[in-house]
């Protein structure tokens, strides 16, 4: 535990971590005011647990999600499929499809409430389906959200507090320098909330002065906070529900070179999925920092 | 209609096609600016709209927005769209298609064809979507309804295949895909029908410079099409130009051939000889003693410009030995005086009359 510590130590007073500090605020500039730590505070995110790497049908991996029972799941962009990975192992299943035959659509990203599994497109459709078993199909239902005619769809995810799905805005149309966020009511009679426009000049705040612009999106199920995976700005970006920044974090040294899916497991771990981007696919795991002891 | 004229009227029609293109790209970029849901039409992915909009069940939860594809003007409204892009993006491919098959000549019922048929296989393709058992009940009508048609032309039916094409693209709501076919297709059939790609007549006016008249009329190294003016298929292998001088010429010469067919076999003129020259005199000079010495009779049917601004002397002659035709020819080429250029001999024995 102690060499583990120094190592830690080590690491976090190395030019590496100097260089990530000196884009982003540590967690202790972060915004956040009450005593719930961060995330940069909950994961030791300069030393990952673990990584696979992906077979070539997740080559283009874009969401992770954890269904009601603890299976991970992956999908890939243009094929409404998912595909079982096993955290352990990094091995993936055969999966099973959307409707009768593959769909093909831009998917953007998943989320599960209950037995309700949903994909996102791009431009705002969901697709609810059930969980199917491998190599099998779901029926499937796609509905409209609207989101799209405002925006470009990149992340999805249900929070359980509102019970809502939230899809988060890669690009708003017409441009304004803003990440939007839209909570749906899985409850269609709810009233939809409007959408929460957050300025790109908060994001400045924690270090990431060129914007973010987000590929994933979950919700942290022991906090409550939203957690924001940004491909282009190789960083995480946690914020609460009134879309305030707590904390932010850049990934140093192109670790995550196209992190599109992230996801939070009920094991505490924090898993990523990266695109291949010339490479291999990859799924890399994040756990809580080492706990120093006499 | 002159060469010229019709050269230019050609030129006027490619750029209306391609002004086409361009007006349709934009037109199209401003509907989908306007009506997000074009795009769907375009890309490929307008085809979940078509997907069961309840299948969980009655007890099952409701949906989360609002259901795409629950009505059937949603589908209708893709199919419209569908289906006007496929005729849009055959517009162009019919006028290539005329252009380039003008002097061939082309039938109405095939340009019909090229417009109506993608249309019909839009319908289809999105009728038999997702649809195992209606892809099977379309090959049983298909197969009893037995289409046999011939086309003349093989490139007729790569142009039907090609509104097939566009027909399953325009069905899978891939319109972008099938307006890439169309621009890529005409592109290569312009291509191919601008540089007339495997003609032998115009292989060898790439190889030798402008095609001689003699090559043109009776074509080069051909034993079967020689021995006829006007063939067929040397009017169908020759440019436009090239066809309007090679009727032109038959037109003039057809009228001593006629003369000839009057006399009496043994005196008829059974080769034709065009002698190239800078200077017609001169070559007169020389060319018609030699005649007057080969042949049994001879006549000097017309003199045309020739290619690179000399003259083509056109002589008729009865040449009793057939030995005599290497012997003529190359007496000519030798002619002392240097008024030649170059000369060539025809056979027209055989030669059909007309009417």
């Amino acid at each position: 535990m102690r060499v583990r510590t120094l190592v830690l130590a080590l690491a976090l007073s190395g030019p590496g971590h100097a260089q990530a500090q000196a884009q982003v605020p540590g967690p202790a500039r972060s915004a956040a005011q009450d005593s719930t730590p961060t995330l940069t505070q909950r994961y030791d995110l300069e030393h990952r647990v673990t990584r696979f790497d992906l077979p070539g049908r997740l080559d283009e991996i874009s969401g992770l999600g954890f269904s009601a029972s603890g299976t991970l799941f992956g999908h890939g962009d243009e094929r409404g499929q998912l595909f079982t990975i096993d955290p352990a192992t990094g091995e993936v299943g055969r999966g099973f499809g959307l409707g009768p035959t593959v769909l093909r659509d831009d998917f953007e990203g998943m989320a599960v409430a209950g037995d309700r599994f949903f994909l996102v497109s791009s431009k705002g459709w969901l697709y609810e389906f059930r969980e199917a078993p491998q190599g099998g199909s779901s029926p499937v239902r796609i509905t409209d959200t609207g989101v799209g005619a405002g925006c470009e769809v990149e992340g999805l995810a249900y929070d359980p507090t509102t019970q809502s799905l939230i899809l988060a805005c890669k690009t708003v149309i017409p441009a304004a320098p803003e990440v939007r966020l839209q909570w749906i009511p899985l409850d269609p009679s709810a009233a939809v909330p409007p959408p929460l426009d957050i300025p790109l000049d908060a994001f400045a705040e924690v270090g990431l002065q060129g914007g973010v612009h987000p590929s994933g999106l979950d919700v942290d199920p022991r906090t409550g906070h939203l957690v924001l995976v940004a491909a282009r700005e190789e960083a995480l970006v946690e914020l609460d529900g009134d879309g305030r920044v707590l904390s932010a974090y850049r990934f140093p040294g192109h670790r995550h070179p196209q992190a599109e899916g992230i996801a939070f497991g009920p094991d505490g771990l924090l898993y990523i999925g990266d695109e291949a981007h010339g490479g291999k696919a990859r799924l890399t795991v994040y756990g809580p920092p080492a706990v120093e002891g006499r | 209609m002159s060469a010229v004229s019709q050269a230019r009227n050609d030129r006027r029609r490619l750029l209306g096609v391609l002004a086409y293109y361009v007006v349709m790209a934009g037109v199209v970029a401003a509907l989908v600016r306007v009506f997000p849901s074009v795009g769907d039409a375009l890309s490929g992915r307008g085809i979940q709209g078509l997907v069961d909009s309840n299948p969980f069940g009655a007890d099952a939860p409701p949906a989360v927005g609002t259901p795409v594809g629950a009505t059937p003007w949603a589908g209708g409204f893709l199919g419209t769209i569908s289906m006007l892009g496929a005729l849009a993006i055959m517009i162009p491919v019919t006028r290539i298609y005329m252009v380039t098959r003008r002097y061939r000549g082309f039938e109405e019922s095939v340009v019909h064809t090229l417009l109506i048929l993608p249309v019909a296989v839009t319908g289809i393709v999105m009728i038999v979507q997702h649809s195992v058992a209606l892809a099977f009940s379309l090959a049983g009508i298909v197969a009893a309804v037995r289409f046999r048609t011939t086309l003349e032309d093989t490139k007729d039916a790569v142009y039907v295949f090609l509104a097939i094409g566009v027909g399953i693209a325009s069905g899978v709501q891939a319109l972008g895909l099938a307006l890439v076919l169309s621009l890529l297709f005409n592109a290569v059939v312009l291509v191919l029908w601008a540089t007339r790609f495997g003609n032998p007549y115009a292989a060898a006016v790439a190889h030798g410079g402008t095609m001689p008249l003699g090559d043109a009329l009776v074509g080069p190294a051909s034993a079967t099409t020689r021995q006829v003016v006007g063939d067929g298929s040397l009017v169908d292998a020759a440019s436009p130009r090239d066809l309007a001088e090679v009727l032109e010429q038959a037109a003039r010469l057809e009228r001593h051939l006629s003369e000839e067919r009057t006399r009496k076999k043994s005196k008829r003129a059974n080769v034709l000889i065009l002698v190239h020259a800078p200077d017609a005199a001169a070559a007169q000079g020389e060319v018609e003693p030699i005649l007057q010495d080969v042949a049994t009779r001879w006549k000097l049917a017309e003199i045309v410009p020739g290619p690179g601004g000399g003259v083509v002397l056109e002589y008729l002659a009865n040449l009793a030995v057939a030995q005599a035709e290497g012997a003529l020819l190359d007496r000519i080429r030798h002619a002392p005086g240097g008024a030649v250029t170059a000369a060539e001999l025809r056979s027209l024995k055989g030669l059909k009359g007309r009417g």
